[in-house]
């Protein structure tokens, strides 16, 4: 009895830390919700943005915009994240390099964003702005896959860290050639792990704001080549807000941006379930 | 090492092997002591003690069916158990020699004749004996050199025997014999043949302890 | 020693030595394996007997810092030469494992593997293969109707001689099996133990196993290892009825350390 007593404390505080968590979510979601909700409608979604210096209007290029810096952010860090996970998990061995590059890795995704910003400011926006056009979707996305791309290393790595060196020896000895056996067994036995990360990064870049504010550019005009600056949807809610105080809009851009996320959560969860289950036979 | 409560139960056979072994020997002596001394009271022990021999041979062969079926005991261990096994055959149907001279015994009268020369007969007698005795002595001290002679002392065992029983067939015919002394003499011709057959048994045993020391399965073949 | 059943020899192994960075674990080994017949390994953990059979097919390749000298003679050539083509090398000398490895997809698939990556394409062909190697490996009867089916949903005895299909497609000549039955009930072990005995008519079979009982069902040779080197290989029989090294006799009735 007392030792059941005394399992109790500990018990009651991590109860009471994941009812927390899961209330904060739930308040900060309603609150969104609940503010950006009435604000939603197919206008809204795509419509013109206001004219300059009103408010309110559509928000149909934002939309556009994050598409793209997403996009190409996805584009640019998916294979280099997966491709780089396959090379430090199967070809290189337990060496310092591989140390090096998971710690570079570590580190890049500890810098404050606007730092990365501040890198995408001057690399792409200003030194090659030749190819990038400038303020651009472009620099937007490159600068993001910066970001997206130590995410989903990490992540893709421990997925391929997952499949069991058996099924590789298993391939192996069947006279599979090393990169047949990563590409018919290892990847699609980790598939489920690199999307999650994948998608971890697409949620970062979706969300991402500071790195964006200095090379994405901010127009509100639709973008008409993805050299064009644009302003995606958290720009906006930051622009709307500090420069007109136009909270409708803000909040109807956050509620949209929550569906997204949530959405996008959702449903790879959903078909990384049936895919998983599958894997295992269920 | 390993497998104590194991090695402690292979010593334990062992020791009963040879327990059994001295047992056989003891009824082997005390039989031809009857034998020698017309002692029909110690015929009647002798046979007496033979539920000893067979109770051993029944515990024996339970101890080695419980070691082979839940040790899987294996090389010597195996040999060993193997040789156990058939070797207290040997030595229950040693003992049953036993009791049937020591019943042949009983039938004769007293004190027992022997009409033929004492000397080959008595040689028959001391040798048998001895080989019952090495037999078991080479299965407790692993003595393999020992154990090959038994082959060749069984033939000079056999050529006793032959030329006794020679020797007899002849007394019989020149004689006028009763009725009587025809019986123990065909008594005797019994034991003699008992007593050779023991011998035989003992070869047995010193091949299975060459098995047993060696693996030399050349006597199965 | 060499006094084991002799026929003809597939493999002949001459003054193998292994090292995993400054730790020897395998000791001037000579061994011939006896084609079409099944030789086990058997020695306590850490002997050497796993490491042995993956130097066969080149799987210490996998690990680092492995330095080996010597020759192991397959088909005339030394597969330790650099230039050994591994992957070609490996479709002969195929590798089962001591768990059941099969891949994530359908038992079909399963099977299918290892000719579709050597180029079998027709849907024809790998039905075949498919249905034979089934066959072979005593599967066939118990997953014709589920080829579909994820391999993963069979039992571990039904998965493992799944693995030895799978390897069988490949055609090789030598199946390296390593402790093929330790994950297994005795029920499914004896299935695989029957088959082991039935594919030694077109198989040489090098077994690694810990149970001894084992060996003595299904090898011809056996192979005694112990800290690295090669004690003891000579006919079963011999080996677990009368062995001639202490070490091997004291290792087979138990009686180690």
């Amino acid at each position: 009895m007392e030792a059941k007593r005394r399992e109790l404390v500990p018990l009651a505080l991590l109860w009471g830390a994941g009812i927390a968590t899961l209330v904060i979510l739930i308040v900060i979601l309603a609150y969104i919700l609940a503010n950006g909700l009435p604000v939603i409608s197919w206008h809204f979604l795509t419509g013109e943005p206001a004219l300059w210096g009103q408010t309110g209007g559509g928000i149909y290029s934002t939309i556009v915009a994050t598409l793209a810096v997403t996009s190409i952010s996805l584009l640019v860090a998916a294979p280099l994240s997966v491709g780089g996970a396959i090379y430090l998990n199967e070809y290189t061995k337990e060496t310092s390099l591989r140390m090096v590059i998971r710690q570079a890795a570590e580190i890049l995704a500890g810098i404050p964003s606007i730092i990365v910003g501040l890198f995408g400011f001057l690399f792409f926006v200003i030194y090659l702005a030749p190819f990038t056009g400038g303020w651009s979707m472009i620099s937007g996305g490159l600068t993001l896959a910066f970001m997206v791309l130590p995410i989903s290393l990490r992540t893709s790595e421990e997925a391929l860290k997952t499949v069991p060196a058996e099924l590789r020896e298993g391939s192996l000895g069947l006279g599979a050639t090393k990169w047949q056996s990563i590409t018919t067994v290892v990847l699609p036995t980790a598939l489920p792990g690199i999307i999650t990360g994948l998608i971890l990064g697409v949620g970062r870049a979706v969300g991402e704001t500071a790195a964006i504010l200095l090379t994405a550019g901010g127009s509100l005009n639709l973008i008409q080549s993805l050299r064009d600056p644009g302003r995606p949807m958290t720009l906006n809610i930051y622009n709307v807000l500090t420069e007109y105080r136009d909270t409708t809009t803000a909040y109807g851009t956050a509620a949209v941006l929550v569906i997204a996320i949530l959405a996008i959560t959702l449903i790879t969860d959903l078909l990384m379930n049936s895919y998983t289950k599958k894997l295992k036979g269920l | 090492m390993a497998r104590t409560r194991y090695v402690r139960k292979l010593k334990e056979l062992r020791q009963n092997v040879i327990d059994m072994g001295a047992l056989t020997v003891r009824s082997v002596e005390d039989v031809l002591t009857a034998f020698e001394l017309s002692d029909t009271a110690l015929a009647e022990r002798v046979i007496a003690n033979d539920d000893a021999i067979n109770n051993f041979d029944r515990k024996i062969e339970a101890q080695c069916m419980t070691l082979l079926a839940l040790e899987q005991p294996m090389a010597k261990d195996l040999r060993m158990i193997a040789t156990s096994l058939k070797m207290i055959t040997d030595l229950e149907r040693i003992g049953d020699f036993v009791v049937d001279i020591a019943e042949e015994i009983i039938t004769m009268a007293k004190p027992i004749r022997i009409p033929v020369s004492a000397s080959k007969f008595n040689e028959l007698v001391a040798d048998v004996k001895l080989m019952v005795v090495d037999s078991i002595e080479t299965y407790a001290s692993g003595n393999v050199q020992q154990a090959r002679s038994f082959e060749a002392r069984d033939d000079r065992i056999d050529f006793l025997f032959k030329s006794i029983v020679e020797n007899m067939v002849n007394a019989l015919a020149q004689s006028q014999c009763s009725t009587e002394t025809v019986a123990d003499v065909a008594s005797l011709l019994f034991i003699i043949r008992y007593l050779e057959r023991i011998a035989d048994h003992a070869v047995n045993i010193g091949n299975r302890v060459c098995y047993m020391e060696e693996g030399d399965r050349r006597f199965l073949k | 020693m060499d006094t084991a059943t002799e026929t003809s020899v597939e493999i002949s192994v001459k003054s193998l030595n292994l090292w995993f960075g400054k730790f020897q674990a395998l000791k001037n080994i000579n061994i011939d394996i006896q084609k079409n017949q099944v030789t086990a390994l058997i020695g306590p953990s850490g002997c050497g007997k796993s490491t042995f059979i993956k130097t066969l097919d080149r799987m210490n390749d996998l690990v680092d810092n492995v330095k080996i000298t010597g020759e192991v003679v397959y088909q005339g050539r030394n597969i330790l030469d650099s230039d050994t083509d591994v992957v070609e090398l490996r479709k002969q000398i195929g590798m089962v494992f001591q768990k059941p490895n099969p891949f994530p997809k359908s038992i079909f698939d399963n099977v299918a593997y290892g000719p579709r990556v050597h180029g079998v394409r027709k849907k024809q062909n790998l039905n075949e293969v498919v249905e034979r190697s089934l066959k072979a490996a005593v599967l066939w009867e118990e997953v014709k109707d589920r080829l579909n089916e994820s391999a993963l949903r069979l039992s571990g005895g039904q998965q493992q001689r799944l693995c030895i299909a799978r390897l069988l497609a490949v055609e090789p000549d030598v199946l390296l099996m390593d402790e093929p039955a330790s994950a297994l009930d005795p029920i499914a072990t004896s299935k695989i133990e029957d088959l082991i005995y039935e594919l030694k008519n077109d198989y040489t079979i090098i077994i690694v196993t810990h149970n001894m009982q084992q060996a003595g069902r299904v090898a011809t040779n056996t192979a005694f290892f112990y800290l690295g080197e090669l004690v003891e290989y000579a006919p079963t029989i011999d080996l677990f009825e009368r062995p001639q090294d202490k070490r091997t006799e004291d290792y087979v009735t138990g009686k180690f350390g």
